[in-house]
């Protein structure tokens, strides 16, 4: 066909050719992502999903009534345990009374923690290893790119269990550091990619002749142009992170008990979730909403970025 | 000669979010068994889209063929053709070769495989039989060593060889049409002469009618009769081939003509382009659709010209006859340079001669 | 070809060793270490001492690793602690009853995939296309444990339809080997669904995107321009084209499919290497753990390379040098 509709980047010098379909994209690039992005309905109710849980999860303390003295999800009271929905405790107790809804309120603090912060360090070992191999190349790169496929090739929950028992005092801190450590190498690969695309690019070359520092053509002119992968890989990360803190938490190797994670929650319920199914439903859905809405939103993301994706 | 094909109202929508691309708009032409016609216009003119429908290739949806359009081959109306009589026609009676040799062909599968494939079906050959052909079909389009050659890969060839497999593929049925879009535009320009020449030498041993569609005025020359000059999906002006380029009568043809970077050209500076862009599909501008570009262009241009009779055989859909001493003035004034009409009136030979080299 | 494998091949085994050394120095960087958990606290001073010797723990860690590579290079993994039998003994103990889960879940994820992605692609934005799209982000988006012990709720606990925990009833008297072929078939249905779920997700996926790919191609026109049924088009032009991406993606993911199988075994207390792995853990049996570790990082290595030999194969255009 001939109509192909065409993207004109946004740092490249503008063609004074420009057919009406060119001209209309000339929008400004941010602008016309964002209104592809709006365009997608489940990828903005995953971002909307979000949010409510990100507040949910931030005035948790409130909603709960914590005091200094009293820890709404640590406040176990035998004489109710295993108790049904009711006003004072809607998603009921567990097994050791605990309110299962502030519990619920709490782990999902927990949850979004680990996901963004070992998220945080996965993208910093990613954005050092992939930017220094794409923008080096030589033998920086084969190095560097060793050093990832040893982490991609290392079966992940194994290693991650063996590492949390030698390793794991039960912190969130610790837990993040770990997860983060293991899951980088996705990040570095995309990162690496992106900098060899771009570090070939005319405006790159013309920064170059304008003497700016490998720094800061590293930081000023290649990341921001690499920043759309990178924030698709990193959504999705996140998503990735909540699972696996679930993982190790439910085979007791995460987060320790009484820290409410939904891992933990997930941990407790085993023993009783043939007579109180919720104890294993809450907990679940939880997660299973949590990482489709970083899925759905990373790839609304991806789909916004790449407009030749959604003509699909 | 009879009538091969008759195409009448010719119309081709778009959906897409935006609302309709309205790509090709009531066109209207013949081909004549055996005859040669090329079709001209720059990308986005619809003449890729219209090759497309004839042969009810394009995906539906997003695009749309309207109900009043008529595609008489040999008597048969295709436009509403069964899909399943249209596959029969498809290859056997009319059959397309594309653009990029270096990725129409199945980059997974022998060349002899795909090559058998047409064969097997509309000759209905199998096994040995349809090899011998299909080497047969490989050595008339030039490739030596064709029986080794039918085990080959796409990869293996290269891009005028892949062409050549295209073409062989394409005249193995013996096809009454065939429609060719672009098949030099992707080639280097040695190879392009050889690949046109192997069509015209194929057209008269065959006695196929083509169809070939280009933006290169030059291609089309020396190979066609006939030339239809298309604009924003609509037929802007038609004839025969020498009649056009010795007299066009179309503000756009002029125009296209100028365009032609000539080795004899005497005059210095830039080449004369076409001032302006094609206009956005989306929202068609009323009336004639090159109104806002040409330099001819006076108030009637508001409603869409009709097409008329210019010469023998040769129809032209503009208000404004460009022969006229005061309307040339006036598109001068607007800065139009009158290249290829004044000065080489009657000379068209010139164009055919350096076009088909 | 042959060069570019020898080279492959090197390079895998310099990776290995490399991380043999980091599995080692991680495995003894465990706290306890065997003697606190194997060794009963009774023991006598000068028994506690004889068996830290026989096991050589008393060594330097770098001497028990160059003694540990010496015998694994000759294929000996040593012997578990817990029980003394060699490690390779017990592994092989525990592969049938592993690969019977893994073959059974790969070939169901398989079937179910292609079937799955096929009919979306073929059917775009029909319900069948937006079933799998919701099937295959809830399947991306639930821990495997998770859904795990969700089929045990349901189907095991509520409905009582199927066995939940081992690959074979704790009773067995009287069976012949049809009964004991069926109840191997009916314990494995579960960790079958649990584990495929995973990859029924990502591989529709896959294969919808690159079947949707693939016929936006010009090939894909060139072929109906020959006048082709859209069967043909599609299963000889299409499908051949849209399932060699799948296909090493689908060696990729196999080589790395042990990661789920330990959650999946431990879950349904599955008596493979999973679970073997999983008590290994739990009792610091440093030479099983080891070897697995090396197990499993070897199967992702060598099924990366038959990915890569298996995209020349099916693609002639590649060619590695």
């Amino acid at each position: 066909m001939d109509i192909v509709q065409t993207e004109p980047q946004s740092n490249m010098p503008v063609s004074a050719e420009l057919t009406p379909e060119l001209t209309r994209a000339r929008k400004s690039q941010g602008r016309l992502i964002f209104e592809r992005f709006i365009r997608n309905k489940v990828a903005v109710a995953g971002f909307v999903f979000l949010v409510i849980m990100s507040a949910l999860a931030l005035l948790a303390p409130v909603i709960t009534h914590q005091t200094a003295h009293f820890d709404p999800a640590n406040h176990p009271n035998l004489d109710i345990a295993l108790v049904g929905p009711s006003l004072a405790h809607p998603l009921g107790t567990d097994a050791l009374g605990r309110d299962v809804l502030a519990r619920l309120l709490f782990g999902a603090r927990v949850s979004l923690e680990v996901g963004i912060f070992s998220m945080i360090v996965s993208l910093i070992f990613g954005l050092v290893i992939g930017s220094l191999a794409g923008y080096y190349g030589g033998w920086i790169d084969a190095v560097m790119m060793r050093i990832t496929d040893a982490f991609l090739s290392t079966p992940l929950y194994l290693v991650l269990f063996v590492l949390s028992i030698a390793f794991n005092n039960g912190k969130v801190s610790t837990v993040v550091i770990l997860i983060g450590v293991l899951s980088w190498a996705s990040a570095a690969r995309i990162v690496r990619s992106e900098f060899l695309s771009l570090k070939e690019r005319e405006f790159l070359l013309a920064a170059r002749t304008l003497g700016a520092s490998d720094l800061r053509l590293m930081f000023a002119h290649i990341l921001p142009n690499a920043a759309g992968p990178i924030l698709v890989t990193v959504t999705l990360l996140i998503g990735n992170n909540i699972i696996t803190e679930s993982v190790l938490s439910f085979f007791g190797f995460g987060l320790q008990p009484p820290q409410a994670s939904w891992g933990t929650m997930l941990n407790d319920s085993q023993s009783y979730f043939v007579t109180d199914p919720l104890l294993l439903y809450a907990p679940l859905l939880s997660i299973v909403l949590a990482v489709l809405s970083f899925n759905l939103m990373g790839d609304g993301l991806r789909d916004a970025l790449d407009p030749y994706m959604t003509q699909r | 000669m009879g009538k091969l094909l008759e195409v009448k109202n010719l119309a081709v929508q778009f959906k897409t979010r935006e609302g309709p691309i309205h790509a090709v708009n009531g066109v209207s032409f013949d081909i004549n068994e055996g005859e040669s016609i090329g079709v001209v216009g720059e990308s986005g003119s619809g003449k890729s889209v219209t090759s497309l429908a004839l042969m009810r290739l394009l995906p539906v949806p997003p695009a749309q063929i309207l109900d009043s359009s008529s595609v008489l081959f040999e008597d048969k109306q295709l436009v509403d053709l069964e899909e399943s009589e249209m596959r029969k026609i498809r290859g056997g009676q009319m059959a397309m070769i594309f653009q990029e040799p270096m990725t129409s062909l199945n980059p997974v599968l022998t060349i002899g495989r795909q090559l058998i494939e047409p064969i097997e079906i509309h000759l209905n050959l199998h096994g040995a039989e349809a090899e011998a052909h299909a080497a047969s079909l490989l050595e008339s389009v030039g490739i030596p060593d064709a029986k080794r050659r039918l085990g080959a890969y796409p990869h293996e060839f290269s891009g005028g060889m892949r062409q050549r497999v295209m073409i062989a593929m394409a005249l193995s049925c013996r096809p009454k049409l065939l429609i060719a879009d672009e098949p030099t535009t992707a080639l280097d320009v040695t190879v392009q002469a050889q690949i046109l020449e192997l069509i015209s030498s194929l057209r008269r041993e065959f006695g196929t009618a083509v169809m070939l569609i280009t933006h290169d005025l030059g291609v089309v020359a020396g190979t066609t009769d006939r030339v239809l000059v298309m604009y924003a999906g609509h037929i802007a002006e038609a004839g025969p081939t020498d009649e056009l380029f010795a007299n066009p009568r179309h503000p756009y043809t002029l125009g296209l003509l100028g365009a032609i970077p000539r080795l004899d050209d005497d005059r210095q500076g830039e080449l004369a382009t076409i001032p302006g862009s094609p206009p956005d599909l989306l929202n068609p501008p009323t009336g004639c659709p090159f109104q806002p570009r040409c330099a001819f262009a006076i108030d009637k241009c508001k409603q869409y010209p009709p097409s008329v009779s210019v010469g023998p055989g040769h129809q032209s859909a503009c208000w404004v006859d460009v022969t006229e001493p005061a309307a040339l003035e006036r598109a001068k004034l607007k800065g139009f340079i009158p290249v290829g009409l004044v000065q080489h009136r009657g000379g068209g030979a010139q164009f055919a001669s350096n076009a088909t080299e | 070809m042959a060069r570019y494998l020898i080279r492959r091949i090197v390079q895998s085994v310099v990776m290995m060793f490399v991380m043999s050394i980091i599995f080692f120095a991680l495995i003894h960087l465990i706290p306890g270490g065997p003697t606190a958990v194997l060794f009963s606290p009774h023991l006598t001073k000068a028994a506690r001492d004889n068996l830290t010797h026989v096991y050589g723990l008393d060594q330097p860690v770098y001497m028990q690793y160059l003694i540990w590579l010496g015998k694994f290079v000759r294929g000996d993994f040593g012997n578990s602690f817990v029980n003394g039998l060699t490690v390779s003994s017990e592994i092989f103990g525990r592969l049938p009853a592993t690969l019977e889960l893994l073959l059974s879940a790969l070939a169901f994820a398989l079937v179910f995939a292609i079937l799955l992605g096929v009919t979306a692609a073929v059917r775009q934005y029909s319900l069948a296309d937006y079933t799998t799209t919701v099937l295959a982000y809830v399947g991306i988006s639930m821990p495997v444990f998770a859904f795990a012990i969700i089929l045990q709720e349901v189907f095991g606990v509520k409905l009582g339809w199927l066995p939940t925990f081992s690959n074979q009833s704790p009773i067995t008297d009287g069976f012949t080997p049809f009964d004991f072929f069926l109840d191997g078939l009916v314990h494995l249905i579960l960790p079958t669904i649990a584990l495929s779920l995973l990859f029924i997700a990502v591989w529709s996926r896959y294969l919808r995107s690159s079947m949707l790919d693939v016929v936006k191609q010009d090939y894909i026109r060139t072929a109906r321009a020959k006048g082709l049924s859209s069967r043909l088009v599609f299963f000889r032009h299409a499908l051949r084209n849209a399932l060699i991406p799948l296909t090493t993606q689908v060696a990729i993911d196999v080589g790395g499919v042990f990661s789920g199988a330990v959650i999946t075994e431990t879950v349904f207390a599955w008596p493979g290497l999973g679970r073997l792995f999983y008590d290994s853990l739990e009792a610091r049996d440093y030479p099983v753990l080891l070897a697995m570790l090396m197990i499993s990082t070897a199967s992702v290595i060598f099924f990366n390379l038959v990915a890569d030999v298996l995209y020349s194969v099916l693609d002639p255009r590649i060619r590695y040098s």
